[in-house]
């Protein structure tokens, strides 16, 4: 697997993603919940 | 080397509860990962959705302890994305989308058959006033009329239905639309949806 990506990859200047969209993906984490019991899981986004 | 481990270290304190290191985590990759897609959409905007969604799969894979640590953190989110994109392509492929631009509207070779709302209140005036010319005709002209136009029988289950030969079916559907056009030329009636 990782030979297929090198290294020195074609990377652009400047080429990041918007801050909203990580600052989303942030959010998520911390609403996501994962709770198992009894052998099922249970997935919640808390607010 | 150093990166991996420095990768595995944060996913395990991510998993720990530990928000902080996933910020660090994407914020170290942001840009290889985010090239890496662009250079295969070549869009900013799908980057950021297929960005998105890679690292939503990687957030619910870590939290639910799906996630086998082996040193490969990057190599892994890269294939989640390269996979991604390959679902972006295929759904393209399946529904490719067109856009118009100012020399060229596609909608101007292609069009809706349906008709707008003006024609159909007309097409169902005609359908109404043609209703009521047919009752004028002989009620033996007009059964074989309704069941070959409005019911699509054959001549054959309209001379069964009817007990008469097709032949006799086939006469009175003919005398049938020459005397509906009598009725419309007698009254002078338009029936016309152009």
């Amino acid at each position: 697997m990782e030979k297929i990506y090198s290294e020195q990859a074609n990377t652009c200047e400047g080429c990041t993603v918007n801050k909203e969209t990580i600052d989303f993906l942030l959010q998520y984490s911390k609403t996501l919940h994962v709770l198992g019991y009894k052998g099922f899981t249970f997935e919640s986004n808390l607010n | 080397m150093e990166l991996q481990n420095d990768d595995s270290i944060l996913v395990q304190e991510y998993i720990g509860g530990n928000e902080r290191a996933l910020e660090t985590l994407i914020n170290r990759h942001n840009q290889r990962v985010t090239s890496f897609i662009y250079s295969k959409v070549l869009d900013r905007d799908i980057t950021e959705d297929i960005f998105q969604d890679t690292f939503i799969k990687v957030i619910n894979t870590l939290k639910r302890g799906n996630y086998s640590e082996e040193g490969k953190f990057l190599p892994w989110v890269m294939r989640i994305a390269h996979n991604l994109i390959i679902d972006h392509f295929r759904k393209n492929k399946r529904m490719p989308k067109f856009e118009g631009s100012d020399d060229f509207n596609i909608f101007s070779v292609i069009g809706d058959d349906k008709p707008n709302a003006e024609r159909q209140m007309i097409k169902d005036q005609i359908d109404s006033d043609l209703g009521v010319l047919i009752e004028e005709l002989p009620d033996d002209q007009r059964d074989v009329l309704i069941m070959r136009i409005y019911k699509d029988m054959s001549f054959k289950e309209i001379s069964e239905a009817t007990g008469v030969s097709i032949n006799t079916a086939l006469g009175r559907m003919r005398y049938a639309l020459i005397n509906l056009r009598k009725i419309i030329q007698k009254n002078k009636i338009v029936l016309t949806n152009y």
